[in-house]
């Protein structure tokens, strides 16, 4: 009796307080809870190391689908609330591996299939990391619709969620085809000058052919001459074919500063790094000196090596 | 990393190499003691304090550890690696500027 005194003292508080918590506010409240936990293990597994970090990592990957049990029934018990495609969204974005993402994802996929095409666009525009196989389904979607602005965002939202997967590669051409003035484009031109993007060369080149904006078009040339730099460092065994394809990259950068850098100082800038570098320490180049103290304090130059073969390891310890 | 260095050190001995660090560590008293475990015999330069921020790898704008370059006899570089490339490519394409160093040198 006694320990059951507070639980009765708890409910004489006035009724209007307790309220259930509505379906959104439940999901609210789960999603604030994932966060804390989260940032939780990201500060433990920032103080460890070695293997008792690669289990805070796996516990961080986890942690999506320990969520996920609840964030599901959210959405099956309130099939007509809003929440419900919040809820499945959510789930297929922060769990990677449990069964119930695949529950989940099945029914994503439907939604995406019947939603109306300006709301689906919509929802898109605040999730990324949705995974390959959603990303399949979009694109399936995009193509079955009419031309419209928002089938241009579908297109752009695969483009920004993964230019290097086949689906974001095939989503690239659909966008650059059919929607020469999308923003997303621009974006598109940074991740396809890394060089992770198949056929870059042949997408760009469409680009500048393309596109009427002349940012988009200084962003392309830039993209262009950072690939064939890149390209520069695979060709050690063939030195006079280097200079080629580097005199080939500086053509690109020099354009990209000429013709587009007063109007864009991002682009110039980037093209000047890069021209920099095209000098300084590519392949087919003299290596740059370096003359620095060494581990104990004594000063050497890399030139005191000449004569022999060097392997310039930058390296250290973690 | 370290125990194919070391191997490569000890094998190529005699020929015409050597393995050169730039070292990102932000403190030297505490790589000492590594030096001395993983027997680290081959020179480093030392980035300085600001680790992976110091003038070297700024300069040579390093994006990754490690990155390594690979010069010939002549002082053109030849190879550039972001992360190692496997120990096998790594040698072959390293005999092969040997070769090329012991040829002429004669």
């Amino acid at each position: 009796m006694l320990l059951a005194s507070p639980v009765l003292r708890a409910d004489d508080k006035p009724k209007e307080d307790k309220k259930p918590p509505t379906p959104q506010e439940q999901f609210s409240a789960l999603v604030k809870d994932y966060s804390s936990e989260q940032a939780k293990i990201l500060a433990e597994y920032r103080k460890l190391k070695g293997a008792e970090q690669q289990k805070q990592l796996q516990k961080y990957f986890a942690l999506g689908g320990e969520f996920a049990g609840k964030i599901y029934k959210i959405a099956e018990d309130n099939p007509k609330d809003p929440v419900a495609v919040e809820a499945l969204f959510w789930i297929v974005q922060n769990d990677r591996s449990s069964p119930v993402r695949t529950k989940a994802l099945e029914k994503v996929k439907a939604v995406i299939n019947e939603m109306p095409l300006d709301a689906l666009a919509k929802r898109l525009k605040t999730v990324f990391g949705l995974g390959p196989d959603v990303m399949d389904v979009v694109f399936e979607r995009a193509k079955k619709e009419k031309k419209s602005d928002e089938v241009g965002d579908l297109l752009g939202w695969l483009v920004q969620s993964g230019s290097y997967l086949p689906v974001g590669q095939k989503a690239i051409d659909l966008l650059v085809d059919q929607y020469p003035e999308h923003p997303a484009i621009e974006n598109a031109c940074q991740s396809l000058g890394q060089g992770r993007v198949k056929n870059a060369v042949e997408t760009l080149n469409k680009i500048l052919e393309h596109s009427t904006k002349p940012k988009v078009k200084g962003s392309a040339t830039l993209a262009l001459g950072q690939l064939t730099a890149a390209k520069v460092d695979g060709l050690g065994d063939k030195l006079a074919e280097a200079e080629k394809v580097a005199a080939e990259a500086e053509t690109y950068f020099t354009k990209a500063i000429d013709q587009y850098g007063k109007d864009f100082p991002a682009i110039k800038t980037a093209a000047e790094q890069n021209l920099k570098l095209l000098h300084f320490n590519r392949v087919g180049l003299t290596v740059p000196e370096i003359s620095a103290a060494d581990l104990d304090k004594k000063e050497f130059k890399l030139s005191d090596y000449r004569g022999k073969v060097v392997l310039l390891d930058f390296w250290g310890n973690w | 990393m370290f125990p194919h260095e070391r191997s490569l050190v000890k094998k190529l001995a005699d020929k015409p190499f050597a393995l050169v660090g730039v070292n990102s560590d932000p403190n030297l008293d505490d790589l000492q003691k590594v030096l001395k475990d993983e027997s680290i015999t081959w020179r480093s330069f030392w980035n300085g304090e600001k680790g992976t921020q110091g003038p070297i790898s700024n300069e040579w704008n390093v994006r990754g550890w490690p990155t390594l370059y690979l010069i010939d006899h002549k002082g053109t570089i030849r190879r550039k690696w972001l992360g190692s490339p496997g120990e096998k490519v790594m040698d072959e394409a390293i005999e092969k500027l040997i070769a090329e160093a012991e040829k002429g040198s004669k």
